[in-house]
């Protein structure tokens, strides 16, 4: 299943949001049983689903919401890059995805990115 | 799997009984799924005659064999005898709720019975359950979708729910998807206030799995492909349907003071061009939609400051605006939000407008009728107050709310002359002495004056017929094959269901495919095309049941006696015997009685509908 999700923060802003891949990732401190840790290859955060027990802990502390159970496998999971190529990059026909590997420690959750964006676009409403 | 999620879900709101049921996928295959299924169950599980607003008559939720798969733009419907015209209604709407429902698990949701008290429905996956909704009465469709996430705990679920004016049963009250999109014609919304359910509430975590997954994905990623690369679509992307605006008024299309003209002299500040200088903010799409043919729009200052509407859509802009009269974009954008809020259909409550606003100029209607407020045409703050007093039905708007039709017949005083619709459902925004074949278009649509079964304009215009000929504008001979052809395959494509933007770019022969290769069926062509014929006789036969008959496809006599004042089309008519030329071609053409207007019963039994034909013959 998709791992980057829209979510309706103010009525009419529709955002994707998808894993910011923290430098210090809360549901890395949160795991209890160390499933998630930064892969070598492509630099993403992720979990290793044997491991996991679906405790829920990781998806709690995520302030993106970008972790999440699977419904029926009942693991966590989260964006993983595709093993390095995503897909949600290619296919996006206005361009709004980029992949750059770049440092970036930008945790503001998602509904304030929400509300900062609505601030800035409906600017005259009351 | 196939292309289906692979159940109905069944609730009945008197006894609050819920049952899932098996889609039986080779029932749907005569039907294709979507609005042709949908309206084989609503023969089949409605008595003839059902009171619209009784609980008996059924809301179904209908998604397609398409719909919430990787093939772009699709959407689903929500079908219903409709309490404004008593025929079968499909209203269709984009968002992300049909996807929603059949990733929950369901293709079909139907909704029968009454609820004592107000309800809502709660769909999370497998666990369905009906809820109280006292708590949500009376709210506006905004602030109902906002509280039902927060109390589900969940900014991603997908709300489909009703506004005051829905509870309130105003007869073309509209379903409200995702704040800003509505299944809005024909009361959709009314015949849920009438069985007491506020809202449906739907969270679904599972997939569409289709026969052939890698060649769908293929064929998916060519029709993804098309989209992007068509260049008609360039402006539809950038200015919606706005874009038709200019084209439409400088055409005679568009609908101007109550279909008294169809040339609006400012038709230019409704325009696309102009909502893009002026209100847009950023671009918006429906579930996996490349067009984005969506605009958040936000009236920034003067006097309708902090409106945020999605749209000014180009059927809004006609109705409630060119056809009010009134050329003030703010104005008619805090009309268009007022209405998504209260849960009315622009286009509807735009006529009814219109209409009472020429009876009032007209002295019919007096100033002690309309509560004091200045209906004339052009009165765009009376427009807009108008629009909450229908949606309370308070005063005037009390009478309104019931339509042009009844409206008109209460009225009296030769007000019927002038009362701009088709079987009781007001006419949108493509008028109809500049093209005339559109006439007969609306008059033999299934749910009433609609434009989006046919639109025979563009045959009018220069397109090839699908004979290969080219048509004469004003000329009646041979205008029936066009539109028989727009309804027969209409009805196929809004079985799968596609959105009527991207059929152009993606091509009947490419849905085709992957309707076969989501389900495995072997469509071709002819059957597709057959497929729709079947659909639209049968939805004619439920109409029939029903009480429609020959005398009920026709047209306001203003089109046929009015000649209209300006525009290219200055002094036209659409002479009456042009018209009743028409409609007979038309009734030979589809194999319908030219004296009753019912299906023969050899045109049923060649479709494979013996036993509809049985069971509309049977005395």
């Amino acid at each position: 299943m998709s791992r980057i999700r829209v979510f309706p923060y103010f009525p009419g802003l529709d955002i994707a949001t998808v894993c910011y891949q923290c430098e210090k990732p809360k549901c890395v401190e949160a795991c209890p049983v160390n499933a998630i840790k930064r892969d070598e290859k492509t630099q993403a955060i992720s979990v290793n689903e044997g491991v996991c027990t679906a405790c829920g802990s990781c998806t709690q502390a995520c302030p993106a919401k970008a972790i999440f159970i699977h419904p029926t496998k009942n693991v966590a999971i989260k964006c993983d890059f595709c093993g390095g190529d995503p897909e949600c990059v290619k296919h996006c026909p206005e361009q709004a995805v980029e992949f750059r590997l770049t440092p970036f420690d930008a945790r503001l959750p998602p509904e304030q990115l929400a509300k900062d964006l609505a601030a800035l676009i409906l600017e005259a409403k009351k | 799997m196939n292309g289906f999620a692979g159940k109905i879900l069944n609730v009945d709101l008197t006894s609050g009984r819920i049952l899932k049921e098996n889609l039986d996928s080779d029932k749907v295959e005569t039907y294709i799924g979507g609005k042709g299924y949908a309206a084989r169950l609503l023969w089949d599980r409605t008595p003839a005659r059902v009171d619209p607003l009784g609980p008996d008559n059924l809301v179904i939720f209908a998604t397609g064999p398409l719909t919430g798969t990787l093939c772009p733009s699709t959407r689903m419907c929500v079908v219903t005898k409709s309490p404004l015209t008593g025929t079968c209604n499909d209203s269709y709407v984009g968002g992300h709720f049909g996807n929603e429902l059949k990733f929950a698990g369901y293709d079909y949701l139907v909704v029968r019975g009454k609820s004592e008290k107000p309800a809502y429905l709660w769909i999370d996956d497998d666990n369905v359950e009906v809820r109280n909704a006292r708590w949500l009465w009376g709210k506006d469709t905004f602030e109902t979708e906002e509280k039902l996430r927060e109390k589900h705990e969940d900014r991603t679920i997908r709300v489909a729910c009703i506004g005051p004016a829905g509870e309130k049963l105003v007869r073309y009250a509209c379903v409200n998807v995702d704040l800003y999109r509505q299944a809005a014609r024909g009361g959709t919304g009314t015949v849920m206030g009438s069985k007491h359910l506020k809202a449906v509430a739907v969270r679904g975590t599972g997939t569409v799995e289709t026969k052939d997954p890698e060649r769908f994905e293929q064929l998916a990623a060519e029709a993804y492909k098309a989209i992007e690369t068509n260049e008609g679509l360039y402006t539809m992307k950038r200015w919606g349907t706005g874009r038709s605006v200019i084209f439409s008024s400088d055409q005679s299309l568009y609908p101007t003071r109550n279909y008294q003209s169809e040339t609006f002299e400012c038709a230019e500040n409704l325009s696309g061009e102009s909502m893009e200088r002026k209100i847009w903010v950023k671009r918006k799409a429906c579930f996996n939609c490349p067009i984005h043919c969506g605009h958040l729009a936000v009236v920034k200052s003067a006097e309708y400051a902090g409106t945020v509407v999605e749209g000014i859509e180009y059927e809004t802009t006609a109705l409630l605006g060119a056809d009010c009269g009134v050329d003030d974009l703010a104005a008619v954008t805090n009309a268009n939000m007022l209405c998504d809020k209260l849960g009315l259909d622009t286009l509807s409550t735009g006529g009814s407008i219109a209409f009472a606003m020429e009876c009032y100029e007209k002295g019919i209607l007096t100033d002690e009728e309309t509560d004091g407020l200045e209906l004339r045409f052009g009165n765009h703050k009376a427009m807009n107050q108008m629009i909450v007093k229908i949606a309370n039905r308070e005063g005037l708007g009390n009478l309104m709310a019931e339509g042009v039709r009844i409206a008109s017949e209460k009225i009296g005083k030769d007000s019927q002359r002038f009362a701009m619709h088709v079987k009781g459902l007001e006419l949108p925004g493509w008028a109809i002495r500049g093209a005339p074949s559109m006439g007969l278009a609306y008059a033999t649509a299934d749910r009433g004056g609609c434009h989006q079964r046919a639109w025979p304009i563009s045959y009018e215009l220069g397109s090839k017929t699908p004979d290969g000929k080219t048509s004469e504008r004003y000329n009646p001979q041979g205008k029936a094959l066009g539109t028989k052809y727009d309804q027969d395959l209409g009805a196929s494509l809004y079985s799968l269901i596609a959105c009527d933007f991207s059929t152009g770019a993606i091509g009947t022969q490419r849905y085709i495919d992957l309707l076969n290769a989501a389900t495995g069926w072997t469509y071709d062509m002819d059957k597709f095309m057959e497929a729709g014929e079947r659909i639209w006789n049968l939805i004619r036969a439920f109409n029939v049941r029903e009480g429609i008959t020959r005398k009920d496809d026709t047209l306001p006599p203003r089109i046929f006696e009015d000649p209209l004042p300006a525009g290219i089309a200055k002094g036209r008519v659409v002479p009456r015997k042009d018209f009743e030329r028409m409609l007979k071609e038309y009734y030979e053409l589809r194999g319908w009685d030219a004296n009753t207007g019912a299906p023969k019963y050899e045109t049923l039994k060649n479709l494979n509908l013996e036993d509809i034909a049985n069971q509309l013959t049977r005395p």
